[in-house]
């Protein structure tokens, strides 16, 4: 932001508001600058309720009663600071971010609003107000985060409403025709996007655009994007498969019992048995593959060579 | 070679009294299709894939459809500032003029000819909106130059039993068309013209103003005194898949052919993409017990009970326990719990109640309004239509557009009645 506040002079906007594009929501913002405005607030913070076991994950907002901010902790490890969770968005008065930024650039190399901005804002007594956010919101940051989002999608009351006409979802779409369920599919709790064609199993799964499920096959608690394409008799249980993968016929992606088993690269985030697939790898027919396992983008068929036909839990491609 | 440069022309404007309600409230061209295209969309789309750049659409009946849904032309990029796609409306030329209603293809072409010789293109396509087909144009302009045709006719082979619904030509062995004879009863020709005609822009113009400026209709009228003048007209054999859906049985038809597992119209062809006007829809969502064979299913739809060889238009809803079978479900179509909806073709926003039962019995009595019309079993509900809980309706009926459930005197409804608004 500091980087382009010259952009920001040349708006003439009065007001700022800086967005994450990596959150899952919907939210009107009007009223929330209606606060700000009403609050005569140099920013506010909107600001969601997480249970007090979770607030070590976020930005804790300590506010009194009127609701202006008296503290802000990062990921703080007591209890004792409440449970108003900064959720990223910020409504500026522009001039502020023009006070601001330019002097706390020289303090910070790595200047960012939830570690230095906000907190030295506060104690340079500034008016910082919490907005408070009821609706649903999700930061899809792990990959068992993304792997549940896409999952509570499937709930018919899903909490994101995808399928109200008064708050449309926008995105660019290619043109593709409507999907196709051929006679043997059996398709049920799930997403499936134009240009589909299913002629096996889908239980519980979200599959993009032009993803094709080959008779036999059966695809389950998966996520599969745009143009994959998986083979006769192929089984995937619990995986998330980029684009333009291809899954040969009776590979088993996801299988065995032994989900614990993390990641030996990247233990930190694989460690729930969910199997990764990047863009455009090849798997090759037959091979089973484990939990917690990731193939590479781009990865083809003879890079598999030396597993000859199992990939344990774990590895990585 | 290089492929000559056209301009196309397409025919929108017939009004299709064959399909019944479906086109009381849009024209034929403007009639969804294959889940969410409309008719219009496929000459559209085969005029941007075969390079040509420079559309009008010539409308006349029930436009306002058909208007909104082409716009600017932006889905089949057509939205340029050379060329792209042009309505063209009817329009009164002088005051006190009468007559100005276009009374045929022929006629609708020359109600826009001053338009035609602005064009910079030497050669005119004349096309039909009404039709469903995938074909590139450019062999046929090819042939055309080729041949030093004055007019080439885009022919396909047809049953013997079906000549009496075409233009049929003969033609020799160089493909010289020798003989035209319009919807004949008997006829030795099993091609069919297909509408499809390209035509030298000055010879178009000159032929509408000169010797035969009474001809309403290029195929019962120009091309005979064409032919009888001496022109030289060919005919371009067409090979592909090719329907005119002008009746209520074969627009239930060729959807069902859309079901086969490679049916002759593949729409899922990278290489030949039909563009259409997308709403901004979610994903297609299918529910815990949801059980679909044998179906397309359009993006925004949400399936909970059971659909079988059917297609399904965007945000669709089947309620858990529903039953929808060998029909065809239009935009926002509403089926409530327990209903069973059963070879029947559903407009937009229609409400099934819960429990209903559309398409019912073995009883095949034609409608009594349209036995013509609707004699095959097909049942078809009009765009906005209500269906009271718990009524059920018989083989051959038609529902109204707009009927409000409140007003139906009787749930049960027996084949081939019609329900008035």
């Amino acid at each position: 932001m500091w980087q382009n506040l010259d952009y920001v002079s040349e708006r003439r906007a009065d007001t700022v508001m800086v967005l994450s594009g990596d959150h899952i929501y919907k939210m009107d913002y009007r009223p929330l600058l209606a606060y700000h405005q009403e609050k005569e607030a140099d920013v506010t913070i909107a600001v969601m309720n997480v249970p007090v076991e979770e607030t070590h994950r976020f930005g804790i907002l300590t506010v009194n009663r009127q609701g202006r901010v008296v503290e802000f902790t990062e990921k703080p490890k007591e209890r004792d600071k409440g449970t108003l969770a900064n959720m990223g968005i910020y409504a500026f008065r522009a001039g502020v971010l023009h006070e601001c930024l330019p002097r706390y650039a020289q303090q910070y190399s790595d200047l960012d609003f939830g570690h230095h901005v906000i907190p030295t804002m506060i104690a340079e007594g500034y008016r910082l107000y919490a907005y408070r956010f009821d609706g649903y919101w999700v930061d899809v940051g792990t990959i068992q985060a993304y792997w549940e989002t896409s999952m509570a999608l499937l709930d018919p009351d899903s909490p994101l409403q995808l399928y109200d006409r008064a708050w449309v979802v926008h995105t660019r779409s290619y043109e593709r025709p409507p999907a196709k369920l051929g006679p043997q599919a059996r398709v049920a709790r799930s997403m499936i996007c134009n240009g589909c064609i299913v002629r096996g199993r889908v239980e519980r799964s979200v599959l993009g655009p032009g993803v094709y499920v080959s008779p036999g096959a059966v695809v389950r608690e998966s996520v599969v994007m745009n143009d994959t394409w998986v083979g006769p008799g192929a089984v995937l249980d619990r995986v998330i498969v980029d684009k333009q993968v291809v899954v040969g016929a009776g590979v088993q992606l996801g299988c065995g019992n032994d989900v614990g088993v993390p990641n030996t690269t990247y233990g930190d985030h694989l460690r729930t048995g969910i199997t990764v697939v990047g863009k455009a790898a090849h798997i090759p027919p037959n091979i089973r593959i484990g939990r917690n396992v990731v193939v590479h983008p781009h990865v083809d068929e003879e890079d598999f060579v030396s597993y000859g036909d199992e990939v344990p839990s774990g590895e990585t491609i | 070679m290089s492929v000559p440069v056209a301009l196309a022309m397409i025919l929108a404007g017939g009004a299709s009294p064959e399909l019944s309600v479906l086109t009381e409230v849009r024209s034929e061209a403007a009639l969804p299709f294959g889940g969410k295209y409309r008719i219009i969309d496929f000459p559209l789309s085969n005029c941007v894939n075969s390079d040509i750049y420079n559309v009008a659409v010539l409308t006349q009946y029930q436009p306002r459809s058909l208007n909104e849904h082409i716009g600017i032309g932006r889905p089949w990029d057509l939205d340029r500032a050379h060329g792209g796609v042009h309505l063209l409306q009817p329009y009164l030329s002088r005051p006190g003029e009468t007559g100005a209603w276009q009374e045929g293809t022929a006629d609708a072409v020359r109600f826009h000819l001053d338009f035609v010789q602005e064009q910079s293109e030497d050669l005119v396509l004349i096309l039909a909106g009404d039709h469903i087909y995938k074909m590139d144009y450019r062999p046929l302009l090819r042939y055309h130059v080729e041949q030093r045709a004055d007019v080439t006719i885009a022919v396909r082979s047809v049953n013997p039993y079906e000549a009496h619904r075409f233009g049929m030509v003969t033609a020799d062995p160089d493909g010289r068309v020798t003989q035209f004879e319009e919807k004949p009863r008997r006829t030795r020709s099993t091609l069919a013209s297909m509408g499809i005609y390209v035509f030298p822009r000055d010879l178009l113009v000159h032929w509408l103003t000169g010797p035969g400026q009474t001809h309403r209709d290029f195929g019962r009228e120009v091309i005979p005194a064409m032919l009888e003048a001496g022109k030289r007209l060919y005919a371009y054999t067409f090979l592909g898949y090719w329907v005119d859906v002008g009746t209520v049985q074969a627009y239930w038809e060729a959807h069902m052919a859309l079901l086969a597992e490679t049916p002759a119209l593949e729409l899922h062809d990278p290489e030949w993409v039909v563009h259409t006007k997308s709403e901004e829809r979610p994903p297609v969502l299918l529910g815990p017990d949801a059980h679909v064979e044998t179906s397309l299913l359009s993006d925004g739809c949400r399936i909970e009970g059971t659909v079988i060889r059917s297609v399904i238009s965007p945000g669709v809803h089947v309620a858990a326990g529903a039953t929808v079978k060998d029909s065809i479900l239009l935009t926002d179509a509403d089926v409530r719990a327990g209903a069973v909806v059963d070879r029947c073709i559903v407009d937009k926003h229609v409400l099934i109640g819960e429990g209903a039962h559309v398409g019912s019995g073995d009883e095949n009595t034609p409608n009594r309004d349209m036995p013509h019309v609707l004699n095959t079993g097909l049942t078809l509900v009009g765009k906005g239509a209500e269906i009271p809980p718990e009524s059920v309706l018989g083989r051959n009926c038609v529902v109204r557009p707009h009927v409000k459930a409140r007003t139906w005197s009787d749930r049960m409804i027996p084949s081939g009645t019609t329900v008035p608004a």
